[in-house]
């Protein structure tokens, strides 16, 4: 009571108007909730449309996806009204469920069109995902490998499994998280902690310098 | 620019980084922050390293700024009323 008191006090006006309806009871209410539903419609659908060329989904497929997000934002939102602290426009906080359900959904229906196997391990595409020129692969040859050594030799199963499905794979990160039944935190600090490991071991064996200057 | 240069960027970590799960679970006071031209960074600088870091959340980052701005630009807030 006092909490919801406080976090009222500090609302703009536009956030207390959608607490103040979706907390109400009847006409007002279904009407507040109608209009947020086609607020978090629109934006899975232009969600969407703005990541359409980095996933595998296509055609209708993308339209059920954005309504699904649009029906499941709004059940949470609503289970969560009373999470809000105002610590950020009503509206803000309520779009975050609808980004983040997308983000979510696309990564499970990547499977469905997948268009890499989990574990395939197409190391000989590992000069293409940084960018390096054909005319470069010779040179880079000796740094590339010593990533792979440390990937294979230092890196437990699990650790190597998720770099080679994200680093040298591209399996977007979502997908691998809904594959492996993981949270998008627990696939980035595997990640992040091999960066680090890959990177002390290539200083250590003269391949980069601190603070990352090349040397071979 | 080195032909190896991604390479070492992607190496390069930032010890500020927040982590996926503590980002998301402010990213709506952040991108609020940005819209209101405030130092969303300066105030927040392990979530902006994270935003730079990790692509998935840099993408829902994106998305929920280009939500709010779509409303501003749209002058929808009236709806609420």
């Amino acid at each position: 009571m006092e909490r919801g008191r406080e976090r009222t006090e500090r609302l703009d006006e536009e956030s207390s108007a959608w607490l103040r309806r979706l907390g109400g009871a009847g006409g007002e209410r279904q009407a507040a909730e109608r209009d947020l539903h086609a607020r978090l419609v629109r934006i899975a659908l232009a969600e969407i449309r703005r990541r359409s060329g980095s996933t595998p989904v296509t055609g209708p497929e993308l339209d059920d996806i954005a309504h699904q997000a649009a029906a499941d934002a709004m059940l949470a939102i609503l289970s969560k009204l009373g999470d809000f602290r105002g610590e950020s426009r009503f509206i803000t906080w309520a779009y975050r469920f609808v980004i983040l359900e997308v983000s979510s959904k696309l990564g499970r229906h990547y499977w469905r069109n997948q268009p890499v196997a989990l574990d395939a391990g197409q190391w000989e595409l590992l000069p293409d995902r940084f960018g390096i020129d054909p005319a470069g692969h010779a040179e880079s040859a000796g740094i590339l490998a010593a990533v792979r050594k440390v990937v294979e030799d230092e890196l437990t199963e699990h650790q190597r499994r998720v770099f080679v499905a994200i680093v040298v794979d591209e399996i977007p990160l979502d997908a691998l998280a809904a594959e492996l039944g993981l949270r998008r935190n627990a696939i980035y600090k595997v990640i992040f902690d091999a960066r680090r490991k890959i990177r002390r071991a290539l200083v250590a064996n003269g391949y980069l310098e601190e603070p990352g200057v090349e040397r071979r | 620019m080195s032909d190896l240069g991604r390479l070492e960027r992607f190496l390069q970590t930032d010890p500020r980084d927040v982590g996926c799960d503590e980002a998301m679970a402010i990213l709506h006071v952040y991108v609020d922050l940005v819209v209101a031209g405030e130092d969303a960074a300066g105030q927040h600088p392990g979530v902006a390293a994270h935003l730079l870091a990790c692509g998935p959340c840099g993408d829902d980052f994106a998305g929920l700024l280009a939500a709010v701005t779509s409303d501003h630009a749209a002058g929808s807030d009236a709806a609420a009323n």
